[in-house]
């Protein structure tokens, strides 16, 4: 193998190409120039078609709300009894299921209150725990307040 | 505390009462009426509510709501009722919660018109209860509560100050 016929390979006449060093720029289709002024047509008329059905909107919120701060009294009226009824019920429960039970007081727990720092007669709002104590898990009310959401 | 021994809670004859049987799209369709004509006792429970923040102690006022809601609701049965049905069921159909009337515009309108013919009532302005009101009320304002921490810092100085004692604390005081 020492003897190798045939021209050897050689550069082309006049020398490679020379390296590609310069940055390539990508091709872009939207300038700044051309975004900003997008921006700026966008938001010239889009903001008063935005306002007009947000005023329409507006005005059906405040409709909405007002009938139903015009319903808050008859719910609230219906509510507090029906609430009321129920501390009884559960007051009476609980009477009969720790009637067996040492030393046990209704409502509190052997005699200590549930609020330390509270006068002897203060409401204070019970929690749908205390309400619902003895009710079985399945038919307790959920979603209390999903009417609101409207 | 609200279950123990100590707490009061009122008798059955204070919490039974009439209620109103009748279900939620027909009190929200007809609360704007309802508001408007009981207004006052609407008020009253309001503040009570507010002012004592114990339910046992407006029963009297939650009461006297739901009568005249009642009263309000049989005239309208008595009345309007076949236009009343109409637009709750619209709204029934167009609304998710039952409450949004926004489609319902054509039973509405008749609703309106049957009300102000047969019962001089009309539907009040727009935006009407979101509107603050002042309300006169014939229960005495109730006392604030006692302080009863004994050891508390006290109280700052009525309005007409004293002068300052350093030319006052703004400027420099060289």
């Amino acid at each position: 193998m020492s003897k190798v016929k045939g021209p050897q390979d050689l550069p082309p006449k006049g020398g490679y190409v020379p390296f590609q060093i310069e940055r390539i720029k990508l091709r872009s289709i939207v300038t700044g120039k051309l975004g900003i002024g997008i921006f700026i047509v966008t938001n010239i008329i889009g903001m008063p078609m935005y306002m007009h059905s947000w005023l329409r909107e507006r005005k059906l919120i405040i409709e909405a709300k007002s009938r139903e701060l015009a319903t808050l009294p008859i719910l609230f009226a219906e509510n507090d009894r029906a609430m009321l009824k129920q501390l009884k019920h559960v007051r009476e429960l609980e009477a009969d299921v720790m009637k067996d039970f040492p030393y046990w007081e209704v409502g509190t727990f052997f005699g200590e209150p549930i609020y330390e720092d509270a006068q002897p007669d203060t409401y204070i709002k019970p929690i749908a725990e205390e309400l619902f104590v003895f009710t079985d898990p399945k038919e307790r009310p959920v979603l209390e307040y999903i009417h609101l959401l409207s | 505390m609200t279950n123990s021994k100590i707490f009061a809670l009122p008798s059955d004859e204070d919490l039974d009462t009439e209620e109103l049987s009748i279900s939620w799209p027909y009190i929200a369709a007809a609360a704007v009426f309802l508001g408007k004509k009981c207004e006052w006792y609407h008020n009253e429970f309001m503040l009570c509510r507010y002012e004592l923040k114990d339910p046992r102690k407006c029963l009297k006022e939650g009461k006297d709501v739901t009568k005249c809601a009642k009263e309000g609701f049989q005239e309208i049965k008595k009345h309007c009722g076949k236009e009343f049905e109409e637009h709750v069921n619209c709204v029934i159909d167009t609304s998710a919660t039952g409450t949004n009337d926004r489609y319902c515009s054509k039973t509405r309108k008749m609703f309106d018109d049957c009300m102000l013919k047969n019962l001089n009532m009309e539907r009040p302005p727009f935006g009407y209860f979101c509107e603050a009101r002042v309300h006169d009320s014939p229960r005495p304002k109730p006392e604030p509560e006692p302080d009863r921490f004994t050891d508390r810092l006290p109280d700052p100085v009525a309005p007409p100050y004293p002068p300052p004692k350093y030319q006052g604390a703004a400027g420099f005081n060289i």
